[in-house]
């Protein structure tokens, strides 16, 4: 049987004293990697927004020389 | 067979290829890892018994080991990318550097600061200039300045070139980081966990 190793849910936050402490680590933590997050997937659609307008560019430029013809 | 392990070795490293294949692989990868960071966040929290003489405070352990492990191992991710792309000039080198080094820096800044709130209640202080600690804070600036001097180069080819470089010559502080708890007398204890041995038995610990 696996018993957690906090009696009650007070002491789970005050972690015997050490609360301040261990909640500031995980909560950088989870502060840092959501930041990551945010910001690969603005990167990701940047990226595929330039290439998208690249693309279209090309494609134009394509048609309209080959209209010129 | 052997064939196969080759083309698809060579496929990794042409950019079609590779984005089809991480395009499947993504979704899987962010499953197991969703899965298994909110396993080890419970677990850590709130059902491994506190340390007989540190308490509760050791629970940051549970990320302060793995962040700095990514960080160190991302870092040497970027310096094998950096002399791939040297040799042989391949451009999935440098695209898996380029974004390979915000994630290292992340990782790194978070062993920083977990080990700074770690150290407060454990040495009595945030911070000390000892080997460990400062060849860490190194390899921070060190991901800071790649990223920065990516940044700052107009030209792809020179940027990365120059990035290339920059992260070659920074991998010596790798073997310096992993060793600075043995060639000085840091504060910092010696590595814990070790691949071949589950715990060494500390006196700090």
């Amino acid at each position: 049987m696996i018993t957690t190793a906090f009696e009650t849910i007070d002491a789970f936050w005050a972690m015997g004293g050490h609360g301040f402490y261990v909640w500031a680590a995980y909560g950088m933590w989870f502060v840092t990697l959501g930041v990551l997050l945010v910001q690969t997937a603005v990167a990701r659609r940047r990226v595929r927004s330039r290439l998208r307008l690249y693309y279209e560019e090309q494609t134009i430029t394509k048609t309209f020389m080959r209209d010129k013809r | 067979m052997w064939d196969w392990i080759k083309r698809t070795y060579h496929r990794w490293g042409s950019p079609r290829y590779f984005y089809q294949y991480a395009r499947r692989g993504m979704v899987a990868a962010g499953l197991i890892a969703g899965v298994s960071l909110l396993v080890g966040l419970i677990w850590s929290l709130a059902f491994a018994p506190p340390d007989y003489q540190q308490g509760n405070s050791f629970r940051i352990i549970y990320i302060h080991v793995p962040a700095a492990s990514v960080g160190m191992g991302f870092y040497a991710l970027i310096a094998g990318c950096a002399f791939v792309s040297w040799v042989w000039k391949m451009k999935m080198a440098d695209v898996v550097a380029e974004a390979a080094a915000p994630i290292g820096a992340c990782f790194t800044f978070l062993s920083l600061f977990t080990g700074a709130v770690w150290g407060k209640p454990t040495w009595g202080t945030y911070w000390v200039w000892d080997a460990r600690l400062t060849s860490m804070l190194i390899l921070l600036f060190l991901y800071l300045g790649l990223m920065a001097l990516r940044q700052s180069i107009a030209s792809t080819s020179a940027g990365n070139k120059m990035c290339n470089l920059l992260a070659m010559v920074g991998a010596i502080n790798l073997p310096i980081i992993k060793y600075s708890v043995e060639w000085w007398n840091t504060l910092h204890q010696p590595a814990t966990f070790t691949i071949t041995d589950s715990c060494h038995d500390h006196d700090g610990f």
